[in-house]
């Protein structure tokens, strides 16, 4: 999976391109933990996400517990199959999905 | 046998015909001269009158005799049966003429009459019998069904017996004839009514002849027999001379002899048995053996010519280019009978050598036309649709030459014509390129390829069958398996054709595609439980459900549930030490789900107790853990967990559309 970061001041967005499993997950984290101080906008563009499993969806869960307090967090671009894996896990109730 | 004797065989087989046609001639003329001589020196000297007649019997039983065992020599008389009833006339005319040697050596001699009413009693009967043998002749060689010669046979067969009893009454009653007190034949004079019956069986012969589709040698062999004898009763005015009227029937069977028996008529024997044996050489030729493949549990495939006439111009063929790929071909050649045949089998053989030589439908066809038109000077031609199926994947590569739309059926939907690129038909121009074109097929999916003979059958209002009908009598059996959907088309154009003559080849393939084998040895792995082994993991899944029909969302659901399992059982089953895990496939309920075990040797762990996450919370009372487990059972169309020898046993079963 390739992560592609787009920063503009204290807004990134995030664009995934390929698989997030458990092995691409780690590497996800990091760079999530990473950007995560001092930002007050998180957009994940996830039009080129063609998986997710449950490691990957820890992630999202943890930066949204961050950015919470922060300012906004965004989820755009989700294919309708992710889309039903967020819905089946609950990720929809506090996901702000586009 | 040497070269000399073969000379001498083949100088004596040139001869016969020629004997007889030379004894002919001189019988004839000696028959003339003879009546000549009657005419003009014997006509009142009773001995040179008796002499005459004496002689001509004897020539003729000597004929008869002759033609006889020709008749016998010939080996088709034995199986050919419409000829017995002429072989039968031979013998019993044979039978009248010694009866007329007897009767005219006693002729003069009144003390003799008793004896000579009774032979020339039998002989008038002898020609009832042989007149009623010519009827069964005809019968035999016209073959006509209709109710007027049913009602002919009927009569003639009910009219013999009064017939021949008029005759037997001549013994005690003059009807016919009787012996004067110089003891010579005379004739009553009242009409004889025996004649009536030799005269009925030639006219219903002659209307039998005239309504009758036989060919013209069979014709002049019947006319010759009534024709002539007939002239002889008009010429000698109703007063039949025994001579006259011996010679006419001698001259008439020879001549049937030689219509029914020359060299023609038996190389037109010889030329139809031949194409007999043609008929069933082309048919060894085509693939006949069916089922094939039954080995291969990925396709299903059956094919079928009927030919117009004895051998026909249509052709179908198919067979394994190598383990993973079918060529079929389907041809037809403008035209019918031997000459399509033998260039039909060019064409077949041409074709198949190319196909063999690991090359596309396109390049086939292109390099076979080459060849083809390399040596076409009677500049016939064929279609041909040639497909090469990639068995494992279904990828259907064609290439068209002038042939009629395949027609495809994909699963679910109906079967549709498939209107592909059409190049020239093949033998027409040397350099004609033709274009592959390719098509997926799926599990589930047919194929049917025909000749125009299906869609061009006509009925008796000269209607076509036509695509559209086709069509429809392949979707009204969807479900048919490729014999029966050749069966039911077949029945379809006969149903249409309604008794109307079938006027061209009728030829169909059908082929049924099953998804590529799955390897049964496959589909088990065991491996490190390790979690860098995921990916070899996720595509050995990958893999087994290749040439399955699946959903998307389905196949990204199946790799979830993989992951999240064999993920736990790498992260906790042997923690801290290392261990395997047995990964076994199935396809089951029809390949429409997949059946997943995982078996582990770690500590005992039931994921189906471990308590879900609560999926409503709000992202800060959220858990982090026990979402792996959760989107498993969720995921899954069935779950179960067995601990038995040490073993944790996971199941799943998962529908895969």
């Amino acid at each position: 999976m390739t992560i592609e970061k787009k920063k503009d001041g204290t807004s990134l967005t995030i664009i995934l391109k390929g698989r997030l499993d458990t092995l691409a997950a780690p590497a996800f984290e990091e760079e999530v933990k990473k950007a995560l101080p001092d930002l007050t906008e998180l957009v994940f563009d996830l039009s080129e996400l063609e998986y997710v499993s449950s490691s990957g969806l820890r992630v999202f869960l943890m930066a949204q517990k961050t950015m919470k307090d922060q300012g906004n967090m965004t989820v755009k671009n989700v294919s309708s199959s992710i889309y039903d894996i967020m819905e089946v896990t609950g990720f929809t109730n506090f996901l702000n999905i586009e | 046998m040497g070269e000399k004797a073969t000379k001498l065989k083949q100088t004596t087989n040139k001869l016969a015909p020629g004997f007889i046609i030379a004894g002919f001639v001189l019988l004839v003329s000696f028959c003339l001269s003879s009546i000549v001589m009657i005419a003009y020196v014997a006509y009142s000297n009773v001995e040179g009158f008796a002499a005459l007649n004496i002689g001509m019997a004897i020539l003729g039983v000597l004929i008869c005799a002759t033609l006889y065992f020709n008749c016998m020599r010939e080996s088709r008389v034995k199986t050919d049966y419409s000829t017995r009833p002429f072989v039968i006339m031979i013998f019993v005319v044979a039978c009248s003429f010694i009866a007329v040697i007897f009767f005219w050596c006693m002729q003069g001699m009144p003390q003799f009459e008793y004896e000579m009413v009774i032979i020339g009693t039998l002989k008038n009967i002898f020609e009832i019998v042989t007149s009623y043998f010519f009827w069964r002749y005809v019968r035999n060689i016209l073959r006509s069904e209709s109710k007027m010669a049913l009602r002919f046979d009927l009569f003639a067969k009910i009219l013999f017996w009064p017939s021949v009893l008029y005759a037997f009454i001549n013994i005690f009653v003059p009807t016919i004839f009787y012996i004067d007190s110089d003891g010579l034949y005379r004739l009553v004079e009242f009409p004889d009514l025996s004649d009536i019956y030799t005269i009925y069986i030639s006219v219903i012969s002659i209307i039998c002849l005239i309504k009758s589709k036989t060919n013209a040698r069979q014709k002049a062999a019947i006319l010759a027999f009534i024709i002539i004898p007939a002239l002889n009763y008009v010429i000698s005015l109703g007063k039949t001379l025994v001579v006259f009227q011996s010679a006419a029937t001698l001259i008439a069977i020879i001549v049937m002899y030689c219509f029914l028996f020359s060299e023609q008529s038996t190389k037109l024997e010889v030329r139809e048995n031949e194409l007999d044996m043609a008929t069933d050489i082309q048919r060894a030729m085509l693939p006949n053996n069916f089922p094939y493949f039954t080995k291969r549990n990925e396709f299903d495939i059956y094919a079928s010519m009927e030919a117009a006439r004895e051998v026909g111009g249509d052709f179908f063929d198919f067979y394994l280019l190598d383990d993973d790929h079918l060529c079929m071909a389907v041809g037809d050649v403008a035209g019918k009978g031997v000459p399509a045949a033998l260039f039909m089998v060019s064409s077949k053989t041409n074709i198949a050598r190319f196909a063999k030589t690991n090359m596309t439908p396109a390049k086939i066809l292109t390099l076979a036309n080459k060849e083809i038109c390399s040596h076409n000077e009677k500049m016939l031609f064929v279609s041909v649709w040639l497909g090469i199926l990639e068995i494992s994947t279904g990828r259907l590569v064609c290439a068209n030459a002038g042939h009629e739309y395949p027609a495809i059926m994909m699963p679910g939907e109906g079967f549709e014509v498939y209107k592909d690129t059409h190049g020239t038909v093949i033998g027409a121009m040397e350099d004609s390129e033709y274009m592959d074109y390719e098509i997926k097929l799926k599990k589930g999916s047919k194929v049917f390829i025909y000749t125009d003979g299906v869609v061009e059958a006509t009925n008796k209002k000269k209607e076509l069958f036509g695509q559209q009908k086709m069509i429809s009598t392949l979707n009204n059996s969807i479900k048919s398996k490729p014999k029966e959907v050749l069966e039911n088309v077949r029945k379809a154009v006969d149903i249409f054709a309604d008794g109307e003559e079938q006027s061209d080849d009728i030829t169909m393939l059908c082929l049924e595609y099953y998804g590529a084998k799955i390897d049964d040895k496959d589909l088990d792995i065991t491996l490190e439980a390790d979690v860098s082994m995921l990916h070899e993991v996720e595509s050995s899944i990958r893999r087994k459900i290749e040439n399955v029909e699946c959903s998307e969302p389905a196949i990204m659901e199946l790799e979830i549930v993989v992951e999240e399992i064999f993920v736990n059982i790498a992260s906790y089953a042997y923690a801290p030490y290392k261990g395997n895990v047995t990964i076994k496939t199935e396809l089951v309920n029809n390949n429409e789900s997949i059946r997943i075990q995982f078996i582990d040797s770690g500590r005992q762990y039931n994921p189906l107790v471990s308590e879900d996450p609560d999926i409503s919370a709000s992202v800060e009372d959220r858990a982090i853990g026990g979402l792996g487990i959760f989107m498993t059972k969720k995921l899954v169309d069935d779950i179960s967990y067995e601990y038995k020898n040490m073993q944790n046993i996971l199941t799943i079963v998962k529908k895969l559309t």
